[in-house]
């Protein structure tokens, strides 16, 4: 019903505007969005031998169009409908099971008497990096160029924009201005809602579940920014049927200093904060007086220092971060990669004649949107150490506490780019044993292009990046753990006639050594460690080509080979073939 | 005490508590609304919301129509196997037909056009949600982009259904000489200027404006054209999948391939080489496949009355079960200019049993597998598949043959007509098909899509017809006839325009006779030797009441023989061919017979009225009979009315 009302005001809103071209001239309405073909066929490799029950390839495909509705009725004032009509490949005359139209984003904002901004609807919200983030997923870093079509498909599908979560309700944010004591002062107030009241059976209802917040940013001079966020995550025991409801509140203090020089800048960061997490048990019978569970409370505590040189030329960063093994906080901590169970690869999910479920490999992380997750978690997710280990929560991971470095170096030129990120963390306590994990991370990135360097017109450059996390425990045989998993890209761009690249690339991921998976239950505590042998090693290998019809519009044509081999381990190897065209092309 | 004590002060506790916050709040937002600084469009000291600035960057452009039909159907005679329903009220006539087609045409900045057709519809029967019908797509998106090169001009076309036509052996849609009567609608028929127009247009030009699929296939894929290449050059092609030849399971492959080649050696000589490739995965593992593929060659020749037509191919077709082999086919075409006093066409054609497809402009009787039985699809593409007798310029795969069309004019009346001589190659199934020409839309409406139905179960519902299988006796134990089957075809249409009081009217008569036999004949038959005989009469007559209201008319006969190879009805006694000349005692000019004796009759009246520009109402009224005496259970009576409100915009 819900979605037939929001499709009724969408047609309305474009109906009630003049049918004509005089949509297009008219100021008021105006159009943008995006167009996509998508076609793959996935196949069996050759020498896959132990898979008879699966087809020997598969083929899906759709075009779809988004069309984003932007309607002004009044100046400042903005309803915008995202209006998605998809179509999948091989239905044939708008057959019920092929054709979806959907509503994607409905929203209205604007501002009031020119002084008062507010948005009602969808929104894209981010705070501090500790309070509401949206951090990047895993193997996303250093990527190469040849997956960039895979990766803005996850993003789009899923709403990652500017690390920001998408969320449903209304904000606001207004300013002033001083001449004395401070230059400015802003004020930011949301609240959302993540997850509304759903009926679960006949008698039981699940809560709604709101995310409220806000922000006071203040320019107290022009070197000085003060920052005061806050953010709390609860459910409303009344709106469902359960009385423990969940509380989430975090703060967060930030000061930044900058200073800025001819050539160069200096920023200098302290931020601070803390959350509490706890279940209140509230309507108990007999009159009985609120109670909580679970109850935590965690701090952190980071200094960020940065040096830009003024021709951006070298951006270096360094700092000290700690979190405390009890911080949670949930618009920070959620995780884009969802390893719940249940959720499982969308190609070829079952393999071997045995019809096992087939662990994702690097191939899935990198290409299937179905994995990724949209809502945020009051818990802390399942994470897959091979993958992401030592930060799997991104800068907000709790029991951790070590230093950074970054660097980025670009050739006056633009000869070559280079990437360096490395991090010294150590847990805040044991896990499971008194002995701390210390964790090493360095990552590497190099980018030649030789065009630059012969003076061709044409593009040609190769990239290279190479990231390894070190995990390592000692103490007892029990209880220690030893893990490496490395990372390496290589990609070569050749442009071969104007806007018409070749590409190939190959990425290959190994991991290996032990682990201890955590289990938690409902409320997060931990409830078990599960012993892990890991030692595995995925690979994607493509080739293809590229072919920009203008900006925002490209064709890309790849063929991938792709695979996991594991040794000494339960799961068996496979290996698969994909081809994979995508015609993008932003309205 | 303390039991009142709660219930007085702690709700006057939270009310003050309630009142306190928003007070509070009401103050932050009245003082954040008052003195707050101006908003800076592009620029703003912290917000955690996203922001957005003003880039149209697309125009859009809607188009379509209104299309209201009201559909009153009452069946006096109906089925046996009928529930009791005998009247049904409903909007719209069953099939899948849009109510509010709207179309959205999209162009961006850089010249890439973008597409969607939505289908809007509404039962109209009650409020319930179980009425209400979702939004969906008519056909599907697209998207276009052309880019010019010094080498030529590309376009590039994405998406689907997109139209696609390339040569008669390899991409084209169902094209023949557009005789027919014109006294029913069609979704996709535009709307005129004038009622009396289209009357008019077909008188001079013999066509009805069907729409972009007359003549087409629907594909679904990357489509690439090329023009102004060198040379003289030019070349386009698809990749993807029409509604032929699929897989059960979707996610299998299932493609269409083709492309031509094409080259212009001089403004009157033009050479094509086309190549299509069909393949579908048969099982759920992909281990086996139906596959066929196609290669030919056009040449087009013009001389100063004369044009000269021909493609020939080379087809080979294969599944699991058969491998057809290496299989011929040509189309020959000589035409006479319109110019000349009487124009004439002669068609030959010679398309094997081997030579498979079902995207070409021929009808495949071969592989019955290449139809699809994927719900939503197969029904309503499945042509007929045994030996079908049709009409002129229908070529047919397993037939060879001869026909001639010729046009002349009268002072007002204007003839066209045309004859026909086909055989088959080889023997075929022991089976007929027929398609009606009489009550072929009413019919349909009956059992949309259906296979196989009827009494007798041998009516086959295709989109806006129905065609009929019959059984021949004569066969070899594995189901083929012992013969090979000889067709005749005969079509002759007489069109005619006066005025009377000052006001156009149109007469249009429309005379076709078919028949299959076991030997040659240079005519149609309707003796006891034919197997089956199909003679049919339409005429159409259309008068302009006024500027805006046309007046229009239609009755039909159609008369179905079969002979006693053919199906036996159920009816102890046989019945004469014809009562008329029965009655009349000349026995010459009938005989009795126990096998297929069908009539079929239609009479009906209608309006056309135009309401404004490009709104109009049509309303049609038809009663219509399906009789048999032989096969007893064959008999259907009743009437319809149709009252279609179109607006264009």
């Amino acid at each position: 019903m819900k979605r037939r009302i929001q499709l009724l005001l969408v047609f309305f809103a474009i109906l009630s505007s003049e049918y004509n071209l005089q949509a297009q001239m008219n100021d008021n309405i105006w159009f943008d969005g995006l167009y996509r073909s998508y076609f793959t066929r996935d196949a069996l490799n050759n020498s896959t031998t132990d898979d008879t029950l699966s087809p020997r390839n598969t083929s899906n495909g759709y075009n779809l169009l988004d069309l984003n509705t932007h309607i002004n009725p009044i100046k400042d004032i903005e309803i915008f409908a995202q209006l998605r009509i998809r179509n999948s490949f091989g239905s044939f005359f708008g057959s019920a099971s092929g054709t979806q139209i959907n509503v994607r984003q409905l929203k209205a904002r604007g501002v009031i008497n020119n002084k008062f901004r507010f948005s009602v609807g969808d929104l894209f919200l981010k705070q501090s990096k500790f309070t509401l983030y949206n951090y990047d997923e895993e193997l996303s870093g250093f990527e190469n160029d040849m997956f960039k079509p895979y990766r803005d498909i996850i993003h789009y599908e899923n709403f990652y924009i500017e690390n920001r979560w998408r969320l449903q309700g209304i904000q606001t944010d207004f300013s002033y201005e001083f001449d004395r004591f401070i230059r400015s002062l802003s004020f930011d107030l949301f609240v959302t809602r993540p997850s509304g009241s759903t009926q679960i059976n006949e008698t039981t209802y699940s809560s709604d579940l709101l995310l409220s917040g806000g922000s006071m940013v203040s320019e107290i001079n022009k070197r000085l920014i003060v920052s005061l966020n806050y953010v709390n995550l609860f459910e409303v025991p009344s709106s469902g049927t359960n009385n423990i409801s969940v509380r989430n509140p975090v703060y967060d203090l930030s000061i930044l200093h900058h200073l800025s020089k001819d050539k160069y800048r200096i920023e200098n960061k302290i931020q601070t904060g803390f959350s509490k997490r706890f279940w209140l048990h509230s309507e108990l019978a007999n009159g009985e007086l609120d109670t909580i569970s679970n109850h935590t409370k965690g701090l952190f505590f980071e200094l960020d220092n940065k040096f830009i040189k003024g021709d951006s030329s070298l951006l270096l960063t360094f700092g000290y971060r700690y979190v405390d093994p009890n911080f949670r906080s949930a618009g920070a901590q959620t995780r884009r990669l969802d390893y719940a169970s249940g959720n499982i690869n969308t190609t070829y999910p079952i393999y071997t004649n045995m019809s096992l479920i087939r662990p994702p490999s690097a191939f899935d992380l990198v290409s299937d949107d179905q994995l990724y997750n949209q809502d945020l978690s009051s818990v802390l997710m399942v994470f897959n150490p091979i993958y992401s280990n030592i930060l799997p929560f991104g800068d907000a991971t709790p029991n951790r506490t070590g230093i950074y470095l970054k660097a980025k170096i670009n050739n006056e030129k633009n000869l070559f780019i280079s990437k360096i990120n490395s991090g010294f963390f150590k847990e805040v306590i044991g896990q499971g044993a008194s002995e701390k994990r210390n964790f090493v991370l360095i990552k590497g990135f190099f980018k030649i292009n030789f065009h630059s360097w012969l003076n061709w017109k044409k593009e040609l450059s190769v990239s290279t990046s190479s990231e390894s996390e070190f995990t390592k425990r000692d103490g007892e045989a029990v209880s220690s753990l030893n893990l490496f998993s490395h990372q390496m890209n290589t990609s070569v761009n050749a442009e071969l006639t104007k806007n018409l690249f070749i590409q190939a690339s190959y990425k290959l991921f190994n991991a290996n050594g032990n682990e201890f998976l955590t289990q938690r239950d409902d409320y997060g505590n931990i409830t078990y460690f599960a012993s892990t042998e890991i030692d595995q090693k995925d690979h994607i290998l493509s080739l293809g080509m590229l072919y920009k019809f203008r900006k925002n519009a490209y064709a890309t044509l790849n063929y991938n080979w792709w695979g996991t081999e594991f040794t000494n381990q339960p799961n068996l190897d496979y290996k698969y073939n994909r081809l994979i065209l995508i015609l993008s092309v932003e309205l | 005490m303390s039991y009142n004590f709660n219930l007085l002060f702690l709700p006057c506790l939270h009310i003050l508590y309630v009142m306190r916050r928003s007070f509070w709040f009401i103050l932050f937002m009245w003082w954040g609304s008052s003195f707050s600084q101006d908003t800076i469009i592009q620029q703003k000291p912290f917000s955690s919301n996203i922001l957005s600035f003003k880039n149209p960057s697309t125009s859009i452009a809607f188009s379509g129509y209104y299309r209201f039909l009201g559909f009153v159907r009452n069946q006096k005679e109906t089925f046996p196997n009928n529930a009791g329903k005998t009247v049904a009220i409903s909007s719209g006539d069953a099939f899948r037909e849009p109510m509010l087609l709207f179309k959205l045409n999209g162009k961006t900045k850089d010249n890439i056009t973008f597409g969607a057709d939505l289908m809007i519809n509404s039962l109209y029967k009650g409020p319930s949600s179980i009425y209400t019908r979702a939004l969906t797509l008519e056909l599907g998106l697209n998207l276009t982009t052309s880019f010019a090169t010094k080498y030529g001009t590309f376009n590039f076309k994405s998406g689907g259904v997109s139209w696609y036509r390339q040569s008669r052996l390899t991409v084209w849609g169902n094209r023949s000489f557009n005789r027919t009567s014109i006294f029913e609608r069609r979704p996709q028929t535009l709307l005129n200027k004038l009622p009396i127009n289209r009357y008019s247009n077909y008188y001079n030009s013999g066509l009805v404006d069907q729409g972009i699929r007359y003549g087409n296939r629907a594909f679904q894929g990357i489509f690439l054209q090329g023009s102004k290449l060198p040379l003289n050059f030019s070349v386009k092609g698809v990749i993807g999948k029409t509604n032929f030849n699929r897989s059960l399971l979707e996610t299998s492959d299932n493609f269409t391939g083709c492309f031509q080649l094409k080259n212009m050696l001089s403004p009157n000589l033009k050479v094509a080489y086309n190549y299509l490739s069909s393949w579908a995965d048969t099982d759920s593992l992909s281990d086996d496949k139906r596959n066929y593929f196609i290669h030919s060659f056009e040449l087009v020749k013009k001389w100063n009355k004369i044009q000269f037509e021909m493609e020939i191919g080379l087809g080979k077709y294969s599944d699991p079960n058969q491998n057809l082999g290496y299989g011929e086919a040509i189309l020959l075409n000589i035409k006479t200019a319109k110019s000349t006093k009487i124009p004439l066409n002669v068609q030959f054609y010679r398309i094997s049993p081997q030579f498979v497809n079902v995207t070409g402009n021929f009808l495949n009787t071969s592989v019955l597998e290449v139809f699809p039985n994927v719900e939503g699809i197969g029904t309503t593409v499945r042509t007929p598949f045994q030996s079908p007798i049709v009409g002129l310029g229908r070529p047919v795969n397993n037939r060879q043959g001869l026909s001639i069309n010729a046009d002349a004019s009268l002072g007002r009346l204007k003839l066209n007509g045309g004859v026909g001589i086909y055989a088959e190659i080889d023997t075929s199934y022991a089976a007929l098909s027929y398609i009606h020409n009489v009550n072929s839309q009413t019919l349909s409406r009956l059992n949309i899509f259906a296979q196989n139905w009827g009494p007798y179960n041998a009516l086959n519902s295709t989109y806006r017809g129905v065609f009929e299988n019959v059984n021949i006796s004569d066969s070899t134990a594995s189901g083929f006839a012992n013969f090979k089957k000889f067709y005749n075809t005969i079509e002759f249409q007489a069109k005619y325009n006066n005025k009377i009081f000052g006001k156009n009217y149109y007469i249009f008569s429309l005379t076709r006779l078919n028949s299959c036999q076991k030997n040659l004949k240079t005519l149609p038959q309707v003796s006891s030797q034919a197997l089956i005989s199909q003679l049919s009469e339409e005429i159409d007559f259309s008068i302009e009441l006024t500027k805006k209201s046309t007046f229009v008319l239609s009755y039909g006969v159609e008369k179905i023989l079969g002979n006693n190879s053919t199906d036996i009805g159920d009816s102890p006694e046989p019945s004469a061919t014809s009562a008329f000349f029965e009655r009349l005692g000349l026995k010459k000019l009938f005989r009795y017979t126990n096998a297929r004796n069908q009539k079929n009759t239609l009479f009906g009246f209608g309006f056309d009225y135009m309401i404004g520009p490009n709104a109009m109402i049509f309303f049609r009224h038809n009663r219509y009979r399906y009789f048999d005496p032989n096969f007893i259970e064959n008999y259907l009576k009743g009437w319809e009315t149709m009252l279609e409100l179109k607006i264009k915009f």
